[in-house]
């Protein structure tokens, strides 16, 4: 269990309550293992049907905690029925959340120096990026097992994330803790996990207890895979409770004797519940906060009751933990008297702003305390009430509905859809029914109720998407694309690298961020390769994130559907891409002034190459002008024309790219601007006209001033048009822009670029083979 | 009716009775009447963290006929207010309105 902090300093006022808990071992309610005779028809539970469990031994099993070694071999003494076939097989318990264990690839670099961008050596993160996060939990066994399997996966490359759940078909053990679990999903949100069957394992290696934990995911035409699992907490989540007081409304109940009200049943184990406990049963690492503070009543206003905006206010102010984004964390506040009156007991007051279910509150001066007149234990039965109100209440906060909600829509979705189809339970005897409302009433609820929820209630609570149950609900893995060093391996067989084509990481405001990436055969034989896998940008996952920020998914604004043509790179050699980063399919990245992060990954058959954590400072605007003109070049359409070397139809954002050029001519964004302007003078340009049955259009070549303008950009100040179209897309406009003067038939001036172009090369050490093949190209012209 | 002829719809009453709409209001214009008068509008909407949706305390006898409608829904039910119980409950569902009465007034969580 969770270490148990008493934040409010005795809630209860003078027992200690954890004097009377019963130890999980010894609770009824607790399954410890498992125990099979061996016949291979060992438990078969029926999804949905009773939850079968392990032959009846008399009480609980002898078995420890997954993480203690079992005791006692070969089997404790003594033999618990003699009379029977004795069980042969052992299995200690094995509910809980588990998590993949991160394959190592390849030997883990210990954090080599890269050749930087263009002479500076840079610091290779080892291990930067998880590509995969798989979380398992296991439900079949200690408090209440509902006979499931839930699998959370995220996956970075391609990004996509996928929770499914499984009813448990088998479970058997199979040895000493061998154990395997088999379940078949029957529930699915989002499309990335395959397979249609579970198979979990437990099983010793060379210790008493479990060494190595495995799930293998199977059927519905799905490669067989196998993941190995470290086994993380015996609880699935972990949850902080604070709780509140206002000063008027007395001593907050946290926790019940569950034996001093007659009215309950016979056979309920008596003793001291918390609210943690309830919720520890029910599967989370529950703690209370030991910031619990006193508010004064003049928070409730002049009127001394608390309207919920009041409420929401009094937890933005008194919560130590407050924060607008989820989190495992709840505010339980003790007031007295809510504006409704006397007639609300507790309400999940937080459905106001952005995050709710932060917050809920009891209210100690209602009709909670009003016990049945004649009780026989008033004072239990008030204290019963408050503390069943709290645990209700607090259970609205992990967005359960009532009982008899439970199959109540809300009409274009909201938080009292039901998750999966669901039947309403009426008469259940649960935390989220209203007592009085049951058939027979109160008496009739106690007499039946075992401080718990139902099967439904915790499979939602164990097992739904995180999202629709942690407080504060909100996206899974918003910012937390970007790994700390040392999170994942990174492959054997190859290398990405990430880098401009400059001394410095630096890039001017405005400028068009463009970032080469390299990839290189880090392996002892010829590897085969797609050629096109980073000039296509398709391939590649590239992630970027202003410093602080969240990180961003880029997207190419093409890409090629093309045969296949396979490659292959010897030992050291590398394939080159470049890509505009700056800017994607949605609109710019890379768009204000600051630090920011990118890295970029591949996928070769099955082998996730990640590359180094690229920093880049964008700087500040050069002066008012720069300033001036940022929301109209930092827009989809601006990058669309710079993306495509000019889009003519575009016609605002092309005016903008001019402007640009023409009132910031030396700057770094006018050489991008200049080439979009001019590069579709250089051919007839086609364009489609406007009207219901458009027709294509075609743009005359102006090719003077095109080439005029090319050669002008492009051969003046060759360092900085290289440096900021990269090396790439430089040489490929000079290249192209020869091609077009020798079509013409003016291999004078072809010849002229492509000389520059060679010496440009040479000037900038560009690979040998490339300067070969320009010279080859540049010796045709003569 | 009960009570003497200078009231609110044309009488004074002696007794009272609440009425509290629980589940299944969306805000819809709804009207109490007895009589031919109309008594009372509200716009309940169930608030699903509570199942409480509004209330209303209107003044009226034992044996006196109310009638709960929705106009816009062409939703109507009519009942004696009972002799023995202050509350009546409104629940709307898949059938209509449902009234049932208390004694002891309804509480909330």
């Amino acid at each position: 269990m969770p270490r148990k902090t008493n934040g409010n300093g005795g809630h209860n006022g003078g027992h200690t309550p954890t004097d009377l808990l019963i130890s999980e071992d010894q609770h009824p309610d607790f399954v410890a293992g498992r125990v099979d005779d061996g016949s291979p028809q060992a438990f078969t539970p029926v999804p949905d049907g009773p939850i079968p469990q392990p032959p009846p031994l008399g009480g609980p099993l002898p078995f420890p905690r997954p993480d203690l070694p079992m005791p006692g071999l070969p089997r404790p003494e003594p033999f618990p029925f003699p009379d029977r076939f004795p069980p042969i097989n052992l299995c200690a318990a094995v509910s809980g959340r588990y998590r993949l264990v991160q394959p190592v690839i390849g030997p883990v670099l210990p954090g080599p120096m890269l050749p930087g961008p263009i002479g500076r050596p840079v610091p290779v993160p080892s291990i930067p990026l998880n590509l995969m996060r798989m979380t398992v939990r296991v439900d079949v066994d200690r408090f209440f097992p509902q006979q499931r399997i839930s699998v959370e996966l995220f996956n970075l490359f391609p990004r996509r994330s996928s929770h499914v759940i499984a009813d448990v078909t088998s479970d058997q053990c199979l040895g000493y803790n061998n154990r395997r679990v088999t379940a078949t999903i029957s529930y699915r949100d989002g499309d990335a996990f395959p397979g249609t069957t579970l198979v979990f394992e437990a099983r010793r290696t060379t210790g008493l207890r479990y060494g190595m934990y495995r799930l293998t995911v199977s059927g519905g035409g799905a490669v067989t895979r196998s993941y190995d699992l470290e086994f993380e907490s015996t609880y699935f989540d972990s949850v902080e409770f604070e709780i509140d007081r206002v000063s008027n409304a007395g001593t907050p109940v946290t926790s019940i004797n569950t034996g001093t009200h007659p009215n309950r049943p016979a056979d309920l184990p008596v003793e001291t519940l918390e609210l943690t406990t309830v919720y520890q049963r029910a599967g989370f690492a529950a703690y209370y906060s030991p910031g619990a503070n006193v508010i004064p009543v003049s928070g409730a206003a002049a009127n001394g009751t608390w309207s919920d905006a009041e409420m929401h206010n009094a937890m933005v102010t008194h919560w130590s933990r407050f924060a607008n984004k989820p989190q495992w964390a709840l505010w339980v506040l003790f007031a007295a008297r809510h504006d409704q009156g006397r007639s609300l007991g507790g309400v999940m007051f937080d459905d106001i702003g952005p995050n709710h279910r932060q917050g809920t509150a009891i209210f100690t001066d209602s009709f909670i305390q009003d016990a049945p007149a004649g009780d026989a234990n008033a004072a239990a039965w008030r204290q019963r009430m408050v503390f069943w109100t709290a645990a209700h209440e607090m259970g609205h906060a992990f967005n359960l509905a009532h009982s008899w909600q439970k199959a109540l829509g809300v009409a274009g979705g909201g938080p009292g859809d039901p998750w999966i189809p669901l039947a309403n339970e009426p008469e259940a005897r649960s935390f989220m029914n209203y007592p009085f409302r049951v058939s027979g009433g109160q008496a009739s609820f106690f007499a039946d109720f075992r401080f718990r929820f139902t099967d439904s209630e915790l499979r939602f609570l164990r097992h739904a998407p995180r999202r629709f149950v942690q407080m504060g609900n909100a996206n899974w893995f918003v910012n937390h694309n970007f790994e700390a060093p040392d999170a994942l391996p990174q492959s054997g067989r190859w290398k990405l690298a990430i880098r401009p084509n400059r001394a410095q990481n630096r890039f001017a405001f405005l400028e068009p961020v463009k970032l080469e990436l390299k990839l290189t055969n880090a392996g002892s034989e010829q590897q085969a390769v797609e050629h096109d896998l980073l000039s296509d940008g398709k391939h590649i996952s590239l992630l970027i994130a202003r410093k602080g920020g969240k990180a961003r998914l880029w997207a190419p604004f093409m890409t090629r559907c093309e045969r296949h043509e396979g490659g292959s790179l010897a030992p050291g050699q590398s394939l080159y891409g470049q890509h505009f980063a700056g800017a994607t399919t949605s609109g710019w990245l890379i768009d204000e002034p600051g630090l920011y992060q990118v890295q970029a990954a591949v996928d070769i058959d099955g082998d996730i190459v990640v590359s180094n954590v690229l920093e880049i400072i964008v700087g500040t605007p050069a002066g008012a002008e720069e300033e001036r003109m940022a929301p109209d070049w930092f827009t989809e359409d601006v990058a669309r024309v710079l993306a495509f070397s000019g889009v003519p139809e575009l016609a605002r954002a092309t005016d903008t790219v001019r402007e640009l050029v023409e009132r910031s001519p030396a700057s770094a964004a006018a050489i991008h601007g200049g080439l979009a302007l001019s590069s579709p003078m250089l051919r007839n340009f086609k364009v489609l006209g406007d009207g219901d049955a458009p027709e294509l259009k075609v743009i005359s070549a102006d090719l003077d001033a095109g080439v005029k303008a090319q050669i002008d950009l492009l051969t003046k100040a060759p360092d900085k048009a290289a440096e900021t179209l990269g090396h790439i897309d430089y040489f490929g406009a000079l290249d192209s822009l020869a091609t077009t003067l020798k079509d013409e038939g003016d291999t004078k001036r072809a010849g002229d670029v492509m000389t520059k172009s060679v010496a440009t090369m040479k000037a900038r050490n560009v690979l040998k083979s490339v300067i070969d093949k320009a010279e080859r190209a540049l010796a045709r012209l003569k | 009716m009960a009570g003497v002829t200078d009231g609110l719809w044309g009488v004074v009453l002696t007794g009272t009775v609440t009425i509290d709409f629980q589940e299944g209001f969306t805000g819809d214009d709804l009207e109490i009447r007895a009589g031919h008068h109309v008594v009372a509008r509200l716009n309940p909407r169930t608030r699903l963290q509570t199942g409480w949706a509004g209330r209303s305390e209107i003044a009226a006898d034992p044996g006196d006929t109310l009638v709960i409608a929705l106009p816009d829904t062409g939703l109507e039910t009519r009942f004696a207010v009972p002799a023995d119980a202050r509350y009546i409950l409104v629940n709307r569902d898949e059938h209509g309105l449902r009234i049932t009465n208390t004694e002891d007034e309804p509480g909330y969580l």
